[in-house]
């Protein structure tokens, strides 16, 4: 028994890392529907930033996650103000994705000259990354709590501003209709940019707290960013609970198929998987048919 | 701080400068034999109407150079993951390319010509490292592609090698294929292939550990690759003792459920054939979930890097190499390293994958001597296989290459790191 509930947890571990990257790409493209392929290295920075802060500029480690995500919020403010706006006024969904794609290499090669394609540790205060402690039979990492405590409060904070907040509502506007949300007067480029900035958030947060798990290393994020697209396309890409609940069911997925499926499979079947489920419910897992499933 | 910035400039001058020079493309590329043959008759010209220079003229008309190779220069590709999980080695194996370039153009060149390279990315993906071999024979016109990194990829690109008559030198790969001198006649190598490594593993295993209670579990990548590494252990004598067989992808993020597999079976001994930085997440995730096993690491985990992020987790483990701890005390290292310091390398940097291309390097530069001014790729190649007992100062063991043989080295060494280092315990063969 302890058997399956060690392999579920490292799945959630996982999964926890799917799911924020699932939840920040279906909160940019249920509010603005633009699909943000520079997600995973926008959060991969946001964890160098961080240790760059704290390892070459001695800043306490809290001081250099405050410092890392304002930068990664001004970025994105940036990023959005310069690349994104122009090509929306335009009202054609490609050049956006394409430069989504753009701003990926962009960053991906920035990011390779300035800290190099060798890994990192990012270090962590006492080392909590290295303490493990044993409750019976079952294993648990310090900093594997760490990971889950920051995910739910990430979590929650999210479902606060989307529910009880003057943006959420905004946004929940945009994704219901776009048209009707301008007609009440609430203003697009206001809530898209607030909503990228949001997003690049929850993604900066995801960077950091897993780069102790996967090392600091050039796109160390991306391979997250894939799962975490399809965690949201499994929710169904619509519905921000979705994405989240898609994120930890791949996680299990891969952890239990890993553990039991013959060699040869086991890498495949979470795919194979997945697309068994899209055949069957083309709209994802978690989407009503025609979109309109609340945020 | 202020560094960063000015970083940041460079970056912008270097975006400039490449548009820059994708502009002078078409001026530059076409420098072909036909172009060179004619400068070099029209510099005999210049010199006078010597007996030498008239000889020298009767050889150029007789020589047609090969492809990439002017009267001053000799240029070669390089397809490496410079982005991705494999971007450490493929940056270190492109240093030590840097070093080697810079050491024979600094002694003037090999027969008169400087060594250039380009390198292009390939993420260690296959269908770009082939579009990469199209872009470096197709419209860079290379002579050879040199050092480049990964099994997968270069047996995808390596058909594109052999049909355009370019010869494919030095790389890290290591898939039993390649080795054919009949099907692969233009592929040399220092580098045994993984089935080599594994079995050598096996075998030291049972010759120092024996076999009693001994169960081996082993972990490598999904692909030929990691099948050929699992049937080389199989091959040894202690292929019996093998329990429990996992694979990893490319795209994996955890190895947990590989190790849980691994306390369920019960293994003592566990081989993980990976790069350094997954090597030493696996050490790290081991530990988390309560392995007790020896560990052993292939070729790729190597690396003073693997120490610094495993830091005390990595004390005890094994190392299956093909060539000597890049950290040892011996002048072919020492030199190595020296050079490599010069060039700006970090300890991390100090690794196999940047030693294996530095020593391919120095068996490069001999061939190329050897081919003699008239360099085409039949005398590059036959070159190649009259070296005998070439001495690398003790990086690897003496290397010979023959018509048969184009492997020069079958070493299997094993390391451990002891006190924060690698330590060389053994050196055999397979």
């Amino acid at each position: 028994m302890v058997d399956y509930i060690q392999i579920a947890w490292q799945g959630l571990v996982s999964g926890f890392a799917y799911a924020l990257i699932g939840l920040a790409l279906v909160m940019v493209y249920k509010t603005a529907r633009i699909l943000n392929f520079a997600a995973g290295t926008m959060a991969g920075i946001s964890g160098f930033l961080a240790h760059w802060w704290a390892a070459e500029q001695d800043m306490p480690f809290g001081v250099a996650i405050l410092f890392a995500m304002i930068m990664t919020g001004a970025g994105t403010y940036v990023v959005e103000r310069l690349t994104v706006r122009p090509l929306v006024k335009l009202g054609d969904f490609l050049p956006i994705v394409i430069m989504t794609l753009g701003v990926e290499e962009f960053l991906a090669n920035v990011s390779l000259l300035w800290w190099g394609g060798t890994a990192r540790r990012y270090r962590v205060p006492g080392d909590i990354d290295r303490i493990n402690w044993l409750i019976g039979d079952f294993r648990l990492n310090a900093w594997h709590l760490v990971v889950a405590i920051t995910t739910f409060v990430t979590l929650s904070i999210v479902g606060y501003i989307i529910n009880q907040t003057e943006l959420g509502l905004g946004m929940k506007a945009f994704a219901e209709d776009q048209d009707a949300a301008k007609l009440m007067g609430i203003k697009e480029s206001t809530v898209s940019i607030w909503t990228w900035v949001l997003s690049a958030l929850v993604g900066g947060v995801t960077g950091i707290v897993f780069a102790p798990v996967l090392f600091l290393q050039q796109d160390y994020m991306n391979i997250i960013f894939i799962k975490g697209f399809v965690a949201a396309i499994l929710g169904g890409f619509l519905s921000l609970s979705g994405g989240v609940a898609g994120g930890l069911l791949l996680g299990e997925l891969e952890a239990f198929t890993i553990k039991w499926a013959p060699r040869e499979f086991a890498a495949a079947l979470p795919v194979v998987i997945v697309f068994i489920v899209l055949l069957i419910r083309p709209h994802g897992l978690f989407t009503r048919e025609k979109g309109h499933e609340r945020v | 701080m202020k560094s960063k910035l000015w970083k940041l400039l460079a970056i912008f001058a270097v975006l400039g400068l490449v548009a820059v020079g994708c502009g002078d493309d078409d001026d530059s590329s076409g420098s072909s034999a036909s172009e060179s043959s004619s400068s070099e008759s029209s510099s005999s010209e210049a010199s006078g109407s010597s007996s030498e220079a008239s000889s020298s003229e009767a050889a150029a008309e007789e020589c047609e150079l090969a492809r990439g190779v002017t009267d001053d220069k000799i240029l070669f590709g390089s397809s490496q993951p410079m982005t991705g999980n494999l971007a450490a080695l493929g940056e270190q194996a492109v240093l030590a390319m840097e070093v080697t370039r810079d050491r024979i153009n600094e002694g003037g060149g090999i027969n008169g010509r400087m060594i250039e390279f380009i390198v292009q990315d390939d993420a260690y993906n296959p269908e770009k490292t082939v579009s990469n071999a199209q872009y470096f024979i197709e419209q860079e016109g290379v002579f050879a592609i040199w050092a480049s990194i990964g099994s997968a990829t270069l047996k995808a690109a390596l058909p594109l090698h052999d049909e355009s008559n370019t010869p494919t030198l030095f790389p890290w790969a290591q898939d039993l294929s390649f080795y054919d001198v009949n099907n692969h006649p233009l592929f040399f190598s220092v580098n045994p292939p993984a089935y080599a490594q594994t079995k050598g593993f096996g075998n030291y295993l049972v010759e120092n550990f024996g076999t009693d209670g001994i169960k081996v579990g082993l972990m490598t990548i999904n692909s030929v690759d990691g099948e050929q590494t699992v049937q080389g252990y199989k091959d040894s004598s202690g292929g019996d003792l093998l329990v429990d067989e996992q694979t990893w992808e490319r795209d994996s993020t955890t190895y947990g459920p590989q190790i849980l597999s691994f306390i369920d079976s019960g293994v003592t001994d566990v081989y993980v054939g990976t790069g350094d930085t997954q090597f030493a997440q696996f050490l790290l995730e081991a530990d988390q979930l309560g392995l007790d096993a020896r560990f052993w690491g292939s070729t790729g985990t190597i690396s003073a890097n693997t120490i610094e992020l495993a830091g005390d987790l990595s004390e005890g483990a094994y190392g299956v190499n093909v060539i000597s701890s890049a950290t040892g005390d011996k002048p072919g290292l020492n030199a190595y390293r020296e050079a490599m310091f010069a060039a700006g390398a970090e300890d991390a940097q100090i690794s196999t994958a940047s030693l294996l291309a530095f020593t391919g390097g120095l068996v490069l530069e001999e061939m190329l001597t050897l081919a003699g001014e008239c360099l085409t790729v039949e005398s590059f190649v036959a070159a190649g296989e009259t070296i005998k007992d070439f001495d690398t100062g003790g990086i690897m063991r003496p290397l010979n290459f023959s018509a048969e043989n184009h492997l020069g080295n079958n070493d299997v060494i094993i390391l451990q790191v002891q006190d924060g280092a690698w330590q060389e315990l053994v050196v055999g063969q397979e």
